[in-house]
Parts: structure tokens; sequence; C-alpha cells
């Protein structure tokens, strides 16, 4: 599983509903959680191939979030900071997370057409600590 | 320097050092920790040129406006002149581009003055060359190359010397 998949089932249980790489055009109002690759996994000297064990790997991942107001737009965006922002030593997904940090204050991407109007566009960038465990690729 | 062991009775042996000539000792290290620190302020120029050279190859490119404003600077001096540093960018200064450039397949204008920050940020367009992340994905890529690059540099430096 990816670092945009946990985010997502975690944004979930925190009552946001977010898509995994894919941003939906036809509605104005939608969160998605994009993989933008990460950083050299680090790999302990005892480590071998077909083994997790002592592997920390430290994806990253964006948070583009469109909506048609820019007050709702700032309250999702405060949401999805305190939900993600800060996180440390938690098990998200099954999947056992030293850290969740922001590393860009939300920017503002401008409008975008949809195909239900005309709407703003905003990029949040985060990173990630994970303990590698069986199953995560 | 002199090295003395001495013994003050059963259990506390301890070794004396006296050390000659520190004040040319002290005066050779902050020499060679100068050399050293500009040395690496040196490289991380080289660096930050690498850099822009891998994030270039990945700049989508339309009419090529973008790939061409890519820049470094450095080595540049923090304000309280304690820290050197590179950078490495597009639309320096807040280069503005003209107004029709930049078009998106959704039909989306940017602001002109945000032209690079949009295009990289954008990660739900395509592109028919190149990508989204043009520079962060380099960057990420050779992070830990940096630290190496720049405890070489500095190993170079001492044993130009």
């Amino acid at each position: 599983m990816t670092a945009a998949s946990d985010i997502r089932a975690y944004l979930a249980v925190k009552g946001i509903t977010a898509d995994v790489n894919n941003v939906p055009q036809d509605v104005t109002d939608a969160v998605a959680v994009m993989d933008t690759g990460g950083y050299t996994p680090t790999h302990p000297h005892h480590s071998g191939t077909g083994t997790a064990t002592g592997i920390i790997d430290r994806d990253t991942f964006q948070i583009l979030l469109r909506n048609k107001s820019k007050a709702s737009a700032e309250t999702a965006m405060a949401n999805i900071i305190a939900a993600l922002d800060g996180i440390t030593n938690a098990t998200l997904n099954g999947q056992y997370y030293l850290s969740v940090f922001m590393t860009t204050p939300p920017t503002y991407l401008g409008k975008a057409q949809t195909g239900a109007g005309e709407t703003n566009i905003y990029s949040l960038n985060f990173s990630t600590i994970r303990q590698r465990s069986a199953g995560t690729s | 320097m002199a090295a003395d062991k001495q013994d003050l009775g059963d259990s506390s042996p301890f070794v004396s050092v006296t050390l000659d000539g520190e004040q040319s000792l002290a005066s050779h290290l902050t020499m060679k920790s100068t050399e050293m620190c500009e040395a690496c302020a040196r490289a991380m120029l080289v660096f930050a040129n690498e850099i822009l050279a891998r994030s270039a190859r990945l700049v989508p490119k339309k009419t090529g406006e973008l790939v061409a404003r890519g820049f470094t600077e450095g080595p540049l001096l923090s304000d309280d002149g304690l820290q050197y540093y590179a950078v490495v960018g597009y639309e320096k200064h807040s280069d503005h581009f003209p107004k029709t450039s930049g078009t998106a397949d959704d039909g989306t204008k940017p602001k002109p003055d945000h032209y690079a920050v949009w295009v990289h940020e954008r990660t739900d367009l395509h592109h028919p060359n190149g990508q989204a992340k043009f520079l962060e994905e380099p960057y990420k890529a050779a992070a830990d190359e940096y630290l190496e690059y720049l405890a070489e540099a500095a190993k170079k430096s001492e044993a130009t010397k």
C-alpha cells in the first residue's frame, strides 16, 4: 500500500472523504491524496532482500483540494492539517508511521474548470516516515 | 604535545596532557574550518546546478519558456552570517510570463506570476512531455547524495592543502 492509500483511510476515520491519485473532474468540491514519490528508504545493515525488518520508508504525498468557495476551502484545509500534521508513532490503515508532517503550507493554485463549473484549487504537501511491514510496497 | 601518566594512590590513575603551541594549533584549525566551509559552499552551488540539470529534463515543454527560466544562485550567506546556502528554482524574482502562456488541458489559465508553481503542483494534469513536481522529484532523489557530495568536497579541500 502507498502512503496515499493509508492517508485516505485515516482521513475517512476523521470524517474527510478523499480520492487517491485522482481528482474527480465532474464536481467542484473534492479532496485527493496524490502519491508524490519520496526520499530513499533507509536500510539497516542487517536487512537483506525479501525482508521488511528495520526498513524505514520516507514517502511523500500531496493533498489537492478543490472547492468553489474559498472560505469552505480554508475550513477544509484547516481540518486536514489538524488531522495530519504532527502525527507521531501511530498506526494508520494498519501501517506504523513514525511521523507525518506538512512540508509546504497551503498554496493557492488559482481557478480550475470542472464539469460542474469553476472552482478553486489548493495544494498542500506532506512527508512521512513509516516502518515498513510485510506487504508494504 | 606531551603526555604523562601519573598515579595518585591506588585507585585514581589519570593521564595529564600538555599542549605546546596551542595558539598555532587553534589558528590552524580555524583556518582549516574556514577553508572547508568555503569548499562546501562552492559545492552547494555545483550541486544546485546538477539538480537544475536533472530537473530540466522533467519540466513540461510546450514553448520552452518555463525551462528557460530555471536558475541557480549562490553560494549565499545567511543574514546572521552563520550559514551558507544555494538556491535552485524557476521564475527568479517572480518573473512574469506572458498572459497567453500555460493554458492547461482543462482550459484553466494560471496567474502569470505563479506559473512555475502552478505547473509544479498540478499533479492532476497530464503533460505530453515532462511532468508536475519537476523540481521536487530530483531534489528528493538526490537528498542523500547531497550530504555525501558535501562531505567529499570538504575532504578534497583538506587533501589539496
